[in-house]
């Protein structure tokens, strides 16, 4: 065999093999369902927290870095409402997803006009 | 500055170019029914790398590629569209792969060459009339099968392939002249 000959063939082996069993079932069962929500609790834990921080002056958001801070727990506290409305879509009647989102919500809406009231 | 800049104005438009890229968005959310399209659409390429670098055992490549996912699925917040997205999921995959075969010993064992190579290819030769090119491939020896996997198939270079290997660019090189040396001869059916 020429390496004219080898290059073709190598340029004819299949780029794409699909797994011989679905992989996807186990897969989603142990490790992506339950990603979601624990994701969710946890930002929504963390936000809360770092949110009370600033209210309570632990955490001072003074200009420019403060506001960098402002910035990113408004950015953060989006993110937190997006996860969160995406697992309620999964399970609409957890009570305690919807408070949460209630919670960040609210957080969101008064660090925004805290925001603007510093600035 | 430049770069910044360039990533900057690059990102929207290899964010464009990728069929995945909606679908990651959604996913980097905690979509998991996105997260099982990218699955889907990704799949098929990654379990081929695998397979083949783990040499046809199928329940071990089944185990890897579901390893892989379970780690794309875990750092994906971590994807920032610098790249596409499979280009990504490919170097997570490889680097995981390979801390899997180098916890086995299985490309750090110091081979004996000579034997190594007279065995693979008197091994593949006793069969080489009904044996297509990707079970040769699986008789190479474990590094020269890495490198001709790596450069021939999956399309990347000598200083890729040492970057992720730990493999010097000039051993990569002759790995990859070592294993189209081989598949060639293996090829050869013997005269009766």
């Amino acid at each position: 065999m020429h390496d004219f000959e080898l290059d073709q063939a190598l340029a004819k082996l299949p780029r794409s093999i699909a797994p011989k069993r679905d992989l996807w079932p186990r897969l989603s069962a142990q490790h992506v369902d339950r990603r979601g929500l624990r994701t969710a609790w946890a930002m929504a834990a963390a936000l809360v927290l770092a949110v009370g921080l600033i209210r309570s002056g632990l955490l001072v958001p003074l200009a420019p870095a403060g506001q960098l801070v402002v910035n990113q727990a408004l950015s953060d506290l989006r993110s937190a409402e997006t996860e969160l409305r995406v697992a309620i879509r999964s399970r609409p009647a957890n009570a305690t997803l919807n408070q949460l989102l209630a919670n960040v919500v609210r957080q969101r809406v008064k660090l925004k006009l805290q925001a603007h009231n510093y600035s | 500055m430049i770069a910044i800049l360039a990533t900057s104005f690059l990102a929207p438009l290899t964010e464009s170019l990728d069929p995945a890229a909606d679908s990651v968005r959604l996913a980097q959310r905690g979509d998991a029914r996105a997260f099982e399209r990218v699955y889907r659409l990704s799949v098929g390429p990654i379990h081929a790398l695998v397979l083949r670098l783990v040499g046809w055992d199928h329940a071990r490549a089944e185990d890897l590629t579901q390893e892989v996912f379970v780690r794309a699925w875990a750092r994906l917040s971590g994807f920032r569209f610098e790249s596409k997205f499979s280009t990504w999921l490919h170097r997570l995959a490889l680097n995981h792969v390979l801390s899997a075969l180098r916890a086995q010993q299985w490309t750090t064992v110091e081979l004996d060459e000579t034997f190594a190579d007279e065995e693979a290819v008197a091994h593949a030769r006793s069969a080489s009339a009904r044996m297509d090119l990707d079970r040769l491939i699986s008789r190479l020896p474990p590094r020269a099968r890495l490198v001709l996997v790596l450069h021939e198939i999956e399309g990347m270079s000598h200083p890729e392939i040492s970057t992720v290997t730990g493999m010097a660019v000039g051993s990569s090189k002759a790995q990859l002249h070592r294993a189209r040396e081989l598949l060639k001869k293996m090829v050869e059916v013997p005269n009766a």
